[in-house]
Parts: structure tokens; C-alpha cells; sequence
């Protein structure tokens, strides 16, 4: 027997959710609110999380940090050969970067120094520096929030930095990072390792911590450990510990949003728990009518299925279209300050387009056959009880 | 199939048409591109810090697990820290306050 879909039981069900108009809306508005606010949280948290995932295997494998009395110091370079004489390391170098604090702007600078600066970078430069010339003294690349608080400042070709015995170093600007790179470089600044240690005051003998590459990525944690037993004060992470903490940082942020969400969600399982408690009078002794005329229990659940279905579904889409516009074109104001972190050069970065089938059917299935099951299961029970029972 | 049935049908689909509409607009205007992705992942070999944006805890530096376990209560630009248990880097200026009144 062929099941055909009776567009007369549909019209019945658009007539009747017509005829609570005010009822029926306010619950398509709650719906519709509550499904674009999960969305939306989900939307932001998958672009970040994609944003981050680009980049994090490009991070060090292993960065050895020397620790003294539970604070971060400089570490010894010494440490390099012991480290590069483990198996498994095919290259530890020492980095020296950190933060300048540039008073006049209440900014601080990444300030990162690289070997050969001049030389071995000039191709891998080519690509994220945009107006770049080498020629000259202490040249330094700028992020764009560099450039432009330094500009705000009236620093256009150069910057004096001061160093900690309070003479000035003048690096002129030699480039700017690209546009696309701004998530990562808007505070950053990269010049010879010489020049930022002279900043610094650092000694040739010293570095901010250790980077360290393993030949195997199979092997990190097992390098890791040898590095950890051979110097018990270093503070020794990897990449793995970095994308955990990023997955932390992300679940803390996203379960402190969940825990305040709940709040909202009490207001849409009042709706679902007034739905299942039962039926109001007048949509009993509608049922009972509806029976007497002639209705089967299959007729009366399949009419209030389409009414349940027509509002959850036209709901969910309009939640989640409007979750889109919200997070990508609107770029999510307020609710991604929640994610993102605060600073004086926080970039505002663009939230990248990423579709997410799972989130899609994980929002529908969390509410769309709730709904749907809190109306019919209380009609079902309506249903099955005789006309006159259900009329009286 | 009647007026209203029709009618809805005409509703459905065309809040479905916006919603593939969006999805096709964004991936083709919103999604990073290959040589965006390059770009970063060649800057981030380079310099080695992941990004400033993201990290939320300590504020005034870049990810929580290159920073010190003191961060958390990171007070102003300077990177300077203040706490009780670390009162000796940074005095309360109300507490340590001379009483001017009294000695007048």
C-alpha cells in the first residue's frame, strides 16, 4: 500500500497553528533564538579551532624553557649541544625573543630574533613581507599593529628602542608582514638576534628558551623526557601540549558559555515540559471532536506531527541562517570576545568560513525531535482515549 | 495540494534557498585560501610564538604555557605582577599609603 503525504491533514495543521497565532510564534521566536545562539557559539569555536589547527604543526616540536623558583629566566646556550647529542634531535637552536613594552602607547612588542637575518630569510621573507629593503644597519619586519602604533607615534622609518641602561638602539623599518598573516604578526617584530639581545641586555651566552626539531614526530615525547632528565629545572613542551592547551582553553571557554546558556535552555524545556504535561482542554475536546467525525489515532498524530515539524524545522532553519550571517558577516560582536584574548594589539582577525556538517546535525537532532516527540506523546495520549470519554 | 500547503512549500523553500545561498557566498568569500594558509604557516616556522589573539588567560603575553605561573594575576602593560604572594614585584600603593593627615 502506497503511503501518500495528505496535503489536506497539512493545511489542517498550518490552520491550526494559525489558530494560536500568538502562541505559536512566540515559541517559533524562543526556538529560533536559542538555536542560533548554540550555533553561533559552535560556529565561532570551529573557526578558531580551524584558524589554530593551520598553524599549530608549524609551531616548534619542542621548546626547553629554563624555570628558577617557579619563574621563567634565561637559559644557557650550553644546553644546545647537550640536547643536540641526544638520538632522535635534528636540530636545537637557541631563540631569543620577548616583550618590549613601548611606554608612550601602552603596547607591548613581540620582539623575535632570527639568525642571518639579513641572508638565509631573504626568500622565506618574500612571501609574508610585503615592502621590504635589507640594505642598511638594524633593519626590522613589523606586524601592521606594530606599524600602525609606531605611526601613531610619529615613528614612520624607525624606532628607538630603550635599552635597560637607558640609551636608545635605533632599528630602522625594513618591511611590514602581510595582511593575511596579521592573527599571528600584528604585534610582532623581527630583527637580528644581535639587535634584540642588545635591547635586552642579554649576553651572548644566554637565550629566552630552546627550540628543539625531532627527525620522528613518533619520538617528541620520548626526546622530551631524555630533555626533561637532562635538565631537571627546564620546563620542556611540545606541540602536543600546545594543542592540548589550545582544546583546553576552548572547552573552558565554551563550557563557561554552555553553563550560562543553560539558563536560555530552561526557558525552551519550559516550553517542551508544558507541551508533555499535557494538553489544554480546548485542544482535547478538539482531538475528541476530531475523533468523532471520524479521525483515526493515525490521522489526529500525523496532523499534530506536521504542526510540530513545521515550527521546529522552519525554526532550526531560520536559527541556523541567521547564526551565519551573525558569525560571518557580522563577524559575532560580543560573543567572540569570549574566545579571543584581550591586547592592546589584538588584531581584529576575520572568522574563517568553515562548514561543519556535524554541528549542523548535532543543533537539529538536539532540538528539532525534541520538540517534535513533547507534542505528539501527550496528543497520543489524547488520542487513544474514546470521543465521548475525551469530549466530557 | 491546496493554497496554504503550496504556500508553504513556497516558504520552505525559500528559507532553504537563503541558507544554501549563504553557505556557497561564504565558502567562496569567508574561507582561508591556500596561499593565506601558506602565508601563515611560513610565519609561524619563522618566528615560532603562536598567535596573540587567541590566548586568553594571560592577557599580556602569548599563550599560557610560555608564560609564568605568576601570569594569572598579570596587572597592567609592564607585564608587572601583583599579588599578595608576590608583593614583594609590586607594592599596593593604598596600603603602603604614608598617613600625610597624621603627621600634619
Amino acid at each position: 500500500m502506497k503511503s501518500k503525504i495528505n496535503f489536506y491533514l497539512i493545511e489542517y495543521a498550518i490552520n491550526a497553528l494559525l489558530r494560536q497565532r500568538s502562541k505559536n510564534v512566540f515559541v517559533l521566536i524562543v526556538f529560533t533564538l536559542l538555536t542560533s545562539l548554540l550555533t553561533s557559539i559552535f560556529y565561532i569555536t570551529n573557526s578558531i579551532k580551524y584558524e589554530l589547527d593551520t598553524t599549530v604543526d608549524a609551531l616548534p616540536q619542542i621548546i626547553v624553557q629554563n624555570i628558577k623558583a617557579g619563574r621563567h629566566y634565561d637559559i644557557n646556550v650550553d644546553r644546545v649541544d647537550g640536547i643536540l647529542a641526544i638520538n632522535g634531535v635534528s636540530d636545537a637552536s637557541a631563540r631569543v625573543w620577548g616583550y618590549y613594552y613601548f611606554e608612550h602607547a601602552g603596547v607591548n612588542f613581540s620582539l623575535v630574533g632570527v639568525d642571518q637575518f639579513e641572508s638565509q630569510y631573504k626568500n622565506s621573507f618574500s612571501d609574508i613581507v610585503k615592502n621590504f629593503s635589507f640594505d642598511g644597519d638594524s633593519k626590522m619586519v613589523v606586524g601592521e599593529g606594530v606599524q600602525r602604533k609606531m605611526g601613531e607615534n610619529y615613528y614612520k622609518e624607525y624606532f628607538n628602542f630603550v635599552k635597560s641602561d637607558g640609551s636608545m638602539k635605533q632599528v630602522t623599518l625594513g618591511g611590514v608582514f602581510d595582511g593575511e598573516t596579521t592573527l599571528e604578526s600584528n604585534d610582532v617584530i623581527v630583527m637580528s638576534k644581535d639587535d634584540v639581545r642588545e635591547i635586552f641586555d642579554m649576553d651572548e651566552e644566554s637565550a629566552t628558551d630552546i627550540v628543539v626539531s625531532v627527525a620522528n614526530p613518533e619520538e617528541i615525547t620520548t626526546v622530551a623526557s631524555k630533555i626533561k632528565l637532562l635538565n631537571p629545572n627546564a620546563r620542556v613542551i611540545t606541540n602536543e601540549d600546545l594543542r592540548v592547551s589550545y582544546q583546553n582553553i576552548f572547552n573552558y571557554k565554551a563550557g563557561l558559555f554552555l553553563a550560562l546558556f543553560i539558563i536560555s535552555l530552561f526557558t525552551f524545556f519550559i516550553i517542551i515540559y508544558d507541551k508533555a504535561s499535557g494538553l489544554s482542554s480546548e485542544e482535547k475536546r478538539e482531538i475528541g471532536i476530531l475523533k468523532a467525525i471520524g479521525w483515526r489515532v493515525e490521522d489526529v498524530l500525523k496532523e499534530k506531527f506536521y504542526e510540530s515539524t513545521i515550527i521546529s524545522v522552519f525554526a532550526y532553519l531560520v536559527g541556523v541562517s541567521f547564526a551565519l550571517f551573525f558569525v560571518y558577516v557580522l563577524q559575532a560582536p560580543l560573543l567572540r570576545e569570549i574566545f579571543v584574548g584581550y591586547s592592546e594589539l589584538k588584531t581584529t582577525f576575520e572568522l574563517p568560513f568553515i562548514f561543519d556538517a556535524q554541528t549542523l546535525f548535532l543543533v537539529f537532532f538536539l532540538s528539532v525531535p525534541i520538540y517534535v516527540a513533547a507534542t505528539i506523546i501527550p496528543s497520543w495520549r489524547v488520542a487513544t482515549l474514546d470521543a465521548d470519554e475525551v469530549i466530557r | 495540494m491546496n493554497k496554504k500547503s503550496h504556500k508553504l512549500l513556497y516558504l520552505l523553500t525559500f528559507v532553504i534557498a537563503i541558507f544554501v545561498v549563504q553557505l556557497v557566498y561564504l565558502q567562496d568569500t569567508q574561507s582561508i585560501s591556500e596561499s593565506s594558509k601558506k602565508k601563515k604557516v611560513a610565519f609561524v616556522e619563522l618566528v615560532g610564538l603562536p598567535d596573540l589573539a587567541i590566548s586568553t588567560e594571560s592577557y599580556a603575553s602569548r599563550h599560557r604555557t610560555l608564560s609564568t605561573v605568576f601570569e594569572i594575576y598579570g596587572d597592567d602593560g609592564t607585564l608587572r605582577e601583583y599579588s599578595y604572594s608576590s608583593f614583594a614585584t609590586s607594592h599596593s600603593a593604598i596600603h603602603n599609603k604614608k598617613r600625610e593627615i597624621d603627621e600634619k
